[in-house]
């Protein structure tokens, strides 16, 4: 069944035809990637899982929204999911101090997840990268701040944080298609 | 250097969301018209999309996960009819053209499901709490009016005034009322130019979150160059920044063609 379900047209197929088995199947298999992102993003367990919510609920009642033509589920989950709490963030105006707020939340767990394949490649190819291309990588897509929030943020001009975004990025798709 | 080169920064800062809201409307506006830059994006995004997936998983607690799945039934029961009617902003190309010509339909279904939820809700509780019929009764008088001005907007004989400085050249024009939260849109237009044969009106929603923009919807003016598009199920609550109409080959596109005929921010 796993199997099947990492299919992700018949996950979508199973949706669409209101399989609720098949839903938590899903739910199993992306809850942590998607926790995992909004918690970074938000560092605020309620908050969190309001968006966990949203995402999911999101699929259930509109299945068509991600379509497998044009790409994977785990990018897109993971995507939308950092849209999500960004947009959360920005409207709830959390003042976080990244180095100082505790990430973790002490009612769950790190267990293994099923799409830790992708994860495991994505966490190797940010490791690879210089640590100052990924830090204003993380502080852009994972903080939701501007590149010039980022310039003052790590005292370095406009144009070297243009520079390292793109650099970072460049280097992370030819690790993709490596 | 090439004609792209000047948006190569851009590129790479709107893909991992870093351009300020101004920035990426003009850049979107760049990559409504050119095709390579929004291949470029596509590829960059990709790449982004590895910042997120590479963060630690961490799996929710068991109370959040028996939570979420009660919340589930709920949804179930209320959102059948209107899955099946949904319009989603990007959804299948199908699923769009439909869009207009279902709208007032739509509107009226959705009406008629949330009556119908709010009726049985009410019934069961009525002969527990007075109150609660006075509720039903709001309820009742609320959906009623939504319904009439529904049923106005989209009349064959509504009249659609437009009052300007006295003098002023009349201008194409349009306004579009959007609810995320309530997944609800209506548009209005006059003095629409007419269409060429084939062609066809479309809104594009730019979500405030500097995605690209989604086809929301395709509409056609009539004889007077008045139009109404009415939209009560749309998409997945996308925050917007602002939307604009383009024209387009019949029955629509998935992406805008230049130029952009009208636009508007929030």
């Amino acid at each position: 069944m796993t199997q099947q379900l990492s299919n992700d047209a018949s996950i979508v197929a199973r949706l669409l035809d209101g399989d609720k088995e098949g839903f938590v199947r899903l739910y199993d298999e992306y809850a942590g990637l998607i926790y995992g992102v909004a918690l970074r993003v938000l560092r605020n367990a309620a908050a969190a899982e309001d968006v966990v919510q949203e995402v999911f609920l999101q699929l259930w009642r509109n299945p068509t929204s991600f379509d497998p033509k044009r790409g994977r589920l785990a990018p897109w989950l993971a995507v939308i999911t950092r849209h999500r709490a960004v947009d959360s963030l920005r409207k709830l105006k959390f003042e976080v101090d990244s180095s100082e707020t505790p990430l973790s939340d002490p009612q769950a767990s790190h267990a293994s997840v099923h799409c830790s394949a992708e994860s495991d490649r994505a966490k190797r190819l940010m490791a690879q990268l210089p640590a100052e291309q990924r830090q204003v990588l993380e502080l852009a897509f994972l903080d939701g701040l501007t590149h010039v929030e980022i310039a003052a943020r790590v005292s370095q001009p406009l144009g070297t944080v243009k520079s390292r975004i793109r650099l970072g990025l460049l280097s992370l798709r030819k690790g993709l298609s490596a | 250097m090439s004609a792209h080169e000047q948006y190569r920064d851009d590129l790479a800062l709107y893909a991992v969301g870093a351009l300020s809201s101004e920035e990426s409307a003009r850049l979107e506006l760049h990559l409504a018209e050119c095709s390579t830059c929004r291949e470029e994006l596509n590829s960059l995004s990709e790449a982004a999309a590895q910042i997120a997936l590479a963060v630690e998983p961490t799996v929710p607690s068991a109370h959040f996960r028996a939570e979420l799945m009660a919340r589930l039934e709920e949804q179930r029961s209320v959102a059948v009819a209107p899955r099946d009617g949904r319009l989603p902003v990007a959804g299948r190309q199908y699923q769009r053209r439909r869009a207009w010509f279902w709208a007032p339909a739509l509107a009226t279904l959705a009406f008629a499901l949330a009556f119908v939820a709010v009726w049985r809700q009410n019934r069961t509780l009525t002969g527990e709490n007075r109150d609660l019929a006075a509720r039903l009764a709001t309820s009742r008088q609320t959906l009623d009016r939504a319904g009439e001005l529904i049923r106005a907007l989209t009349a064959p004989d509504a009249q659609h005034v437009s009052l300007v400085a006295a003098g002023a050249k009349v201008q194409p024009e349009a306004k579009v009322v959007y609810s995320s939260r309530q997944h609800s849109l209506v548009l209005l237009a006059d003095h629409l130019n007419p269409l060429p044969a084939h062609k066809i009106y479309e809104l594009w929603l730019l979500p405030a979150n500097g995605s690209p923009a989604l086809p929301a919807g395709t509409f056609k003016p009539d004889d007077r160059g008045s139009a109404a598009l009415v939209l009560s199920q749309l998409g997945d609550g996308v925050a917007a920044k602002g939307f604009a109409v383009t024209v387009e080959n019949e029955p629509g596109s998935a992406v805008p063609t230049m130029p952009i005929v009208l636009s508007g921010t929030t």
